[in-house]
């Protein structure tokens, strides 16, 4: 019986690791009278699920200290709502708040949700950090929300500059906010270093939670989740797997998505030079698509005008060395438009190092590439200079990912130009392997 | 002898004809290039008598008797390798001069450009000089002064800088005391719009010897700038004439891989003519092991 297991195990290994996905359509960005919108939440949550016939509603009320934030006892009444409405298979209702303020002094507006309480005030440009530094405690999915200061004074999130250190703190940014169109901020924030999925909210103040027209379009997210339970939709918002569209009718879905090497839209990737296999699907049962676009760091790399519903895009393409993104724009003919989330890459050229870092020699920044390990869960880095004294390390660094470095000593310190060495260990249940390599700062 | 004493003042001469040449411990890497140094740590300062350890003490070269020469090669984890020269010339009552010359090879490495471009490889050095003079003053007070430099080239720069070390002395009996001030100087690198401090340290420290000369032991206390204190000690033990053994320990917690022990062996012939062939080791964990070898000539 032992050995059937072991065989099931085995057979069923594949399936785990190329998971396939649905796509479940949500509104993660909507408000009641617990702040400045209308009506209360279980109302807002019965009227997405029946009348707007979205797979996802989440209510996230204003939290910044003006007259209508919420009060923590009504996001306790929101949460416990939220967890009585949502119906595993059905409908997924999340409890959530917004940060922070905008105008002279803020920095701009973030959903988080389903946390266990509500956030402190962050509402000054100094909060900004210590917002990041919050939301990356808390380890909730997070979004920034209509990142454009032309719209709002101050709502850029200091021009969406990119902290390494809270890079883990934020996983969306919204591309459409009701009728406004962020994509340039989306574009931005990837340059920037940020990487976030896109999102499509409504931003509802009234009575038309999950069906909001703005421009004649209703702006969702698809979410690509296993199942639709609070947890896997959770999950899936935390690894930017989403798609941003906007669809017209009400009862319109489409589906578009991106996989590289068999991976998911969301996913980073570190592998060596070469082909790398992309998928591009889409799929829409009212109008046909007129136009796929793949971009790749902030420009358009290639294009496909399929003219037909069903799209299935398959074709290789030669990486070069460097860290990029990738992520898929679909333009429908009756133009509704679509987005996917990057599939971030980091490749490195084959040379007879096992690690180094990019750029080498290295001035203000670099990325530590290393050997990716299958199944691997754990990666310690270190990096010291020629005495041996321990500069610099990270414990907790993502295994298949490129490690950043900022070029300073664990004090923040400005490291010496000259010669370092990098070691790396990396860790997966059946075997730990350990590398080194060595690296010049050159400023 | 004549033919020693040319390449002694050749070897001198080089040295000193590159814009001043290698320090065993580099401006601000402090690492060592030479058995001793590597084997006994920084106690190597006040333990190891020429010519290595009194270019970085330069009181100590006022107690050179012999003209010295020494060469040293060490090879580093990584494909990192390092050679040095020292030579010292006492000149009686006038004192003793020194000077050194070390080059470190940093071996090759892939450049890769921001565009993750491939820029070839490329290799980068190092190159360090010092030269240094002590003498005796009064009542078994020494002092001295070492002024040393480095220049680091890379891929498309070269760093350069400069700075020195002060040492005095006192020697009561069968005990020296050694106060030492290390790396002073200017922000380095001097030709780049990035600078740093120098790792100004002070060392305080205590050297001793036994039977005949057969057992030596040294103790030092080193504070560096931005850095928590450390104790180094070293011992050299002579169970025969022509051959010492030594042992060194430092708490420098800065180091979480290097081994808080060295090992090393001196081999020497004694008479007019002293060679002396050493050997030094050290294991810095997961980073590798080190070993250096020098060949050394007195008269």
């Amino acid at each position: 019986m032992r050995k059937f297991f072991t065989i099931l195990l085995i057979a069923a290994l594949p399936s785990l690791c190329l998971a396939q996905y649905r796509c479940f359509f949500g509104n993660l960005h909507a408000h009641t009278s617990y702040s400045d919108g209308q009506s209360t939440p279980d109302t807002a949550f019965a009227y997405a699920k029946n009348v707007a016939r979205v797979d996802i509603q989440a209510l996230t009320e204003h939290n910044n200290g003006q007259p209508y934030t919420i009060s923590p006892e009504n996001y306790q009444n929101l949460r416990l709502i939220a967890d009585t409405m949502t119906i595993p298979g059905v409908f997924v209702a999340l409890a959530g708040f917004e940060i922070g303020s905008m105008g002279s002094s803020g920095f701009g507006h973030l959903n988080v949700w389903e946390t266990a309480t509500l956030s402190p005030y962050f509402n000054t440009t100094g909060d900004l950090l210590n917002c990041y530094k919050w939301i990356k405690e808390q380890g909730c999915p997070a979004l920034f929300n209509h990142p454009d200061s032309g719209r709002y004074q101050n709502s850029n999130f200091n021009d969406l500059y990119y902290y390494q250190d809270y890079q883990q703190a934020m996983d969306l940014i919204e591309i459409l906010n009701g009728g406004t169109l962020y994509e340039d901020a989306y574009l931005r924030a990837l340059e920037r270093g940020w990487r976030l999925g896109p999102s499509a909210n409504q931003d509802n103040h009234q009575r038309d939670w999950g069906n909001r027209i703005s421009n004649g379009n209703i702006p969702l997210t698809g979410v690509w989740a296993d199942t639709l339970t609070k947890p896997a939709i959770l999950e899936a918002l935390n690894a930017r797997r989403t798609t941003a569209l906007e669809v017209s009718p009400a009862s319109d879905r489409f589906l578009l998505s991106l996989k590289v090497d068999g991976r998911w839209q969301g996913s980073t990737i570190l592998r060596q030079q070469g082909e790398a296999d992309f998928e591009i699907s889409a799929r829409s049962d009212t109008s046909a698509f007129r136009k796929i676009y793949l971009y790749s760091n902030g420009s358009i790399v290639d294009s496909l005008s399929p003219g037909t519903r069903v799209v299935n895009w398959t074709f290789k393409r030669q990486l070069k060395s460097g860290s990029q993104y990738f992520f898929a724009k679909a333009v429908q003919n009756d133009s509704d438009r679509a987005w996917t989330s990057p599939v971030f890459i980091d490749v490195y050229a084959e040379n007879r190092y096992q690690v180094y870092t990019w750029p080498t020699p290295v001035r203000d920044q670099a990325k530590i590439i290393y050997p990716p390990l299958e199944g691997a869960n754990q990666l310690n880095v270190r990096i010291y200079d020629l005495a041996g004294n321990l500069i610099w390390s990270r414990e907790d660094a993502v295994p298949g990912q490129a490690v950043d470095w900022d070029v300073r000593d664990r004090c923040q310190r400005p490291v010496p130009n000259g010669l370092y060495i990098i070691m790396v260990q990396i860790r997966s249940p059946q075997e730990t392997k350990s590398y080194s390599g060595k690296t010049m700062v050159t400023r | 002898m004549k033919m020693k004493k040319i390449v002694l003042w050749s070897a001198l001469g080089l040295c000193l004809s590159f814009t001043p040449a290698a320090a065993q411990y580099s401006l601000y890497w402090d690492l060592p290039a030479s058995p001793a140094g590597l084997s006994l740590g920084l106690s190597s300062l006040i333990l190891v008598p020429e010519p290595e350890g009194t270019i970085i003490n330069p009181a100590s070269l006022s107690s050179v008797k012999w003209r010295s020469a020494k060469a040293a090669g060490l090879q580093w984890w990584q494909d990192v390798y390092a050679g040095a020269f020292s030579a010292a010339i006492p000149f009686g009552r006038f004192g003793t001069a020194g000077a050194s010359l070390g080059y470190w090879s940093f071996g090759t490495m892939a450049g890769l450009g921001p565009n993750g471009e491939n820029l070839g490889n490329f290799e980068s050095q190092a190159l360090l000089w010092s030269a240094g003079y002590g003498r005796p003053l009064f009542l078994g007070w020494s002092a001295g002064f070492v002024v040393k430099g480095y220049s680091l080239l890379m891929l498309e720069r070269k760093d350069w800088s400069w700075g020195g070390d002060f040492s005095l002395k006192y020697d009561y009996k069968f005990i020296s005391a050694h106060i030492l001030a290390r790396n002073l100087g200017p922000k380095y690198p001097v030709n780049n719009a990035v600078k740093f401090n120098l790792p100004a340290s002070a060392n305080l420290g205590l050297a001793t010897k036994f039977w005949q000369d057969r057992l030596a032991a040294a103790l030092m206390y080193s504070s560096v700038r931005g850095l928590p204190p450390y104790l180094s000690a070293g011992v050299e033990l002579k169970p025969l004439s022509f051959i010492a053994l030594r042992f060194g320990y430092d708490n420098d917690d800065n180091k979480p891989e290097r081994s808080r022990f060295g090992l090393g062996l001196s081999l020497n012939t004694t008479g007019a003519q002293d060679y002396a062939v050493e050997y030094g080791y050290r294991s810095y964990g997961a980073l590798g092991n080190v070993h250096a070898v020098s060949l050394g000539l007195s008269f």
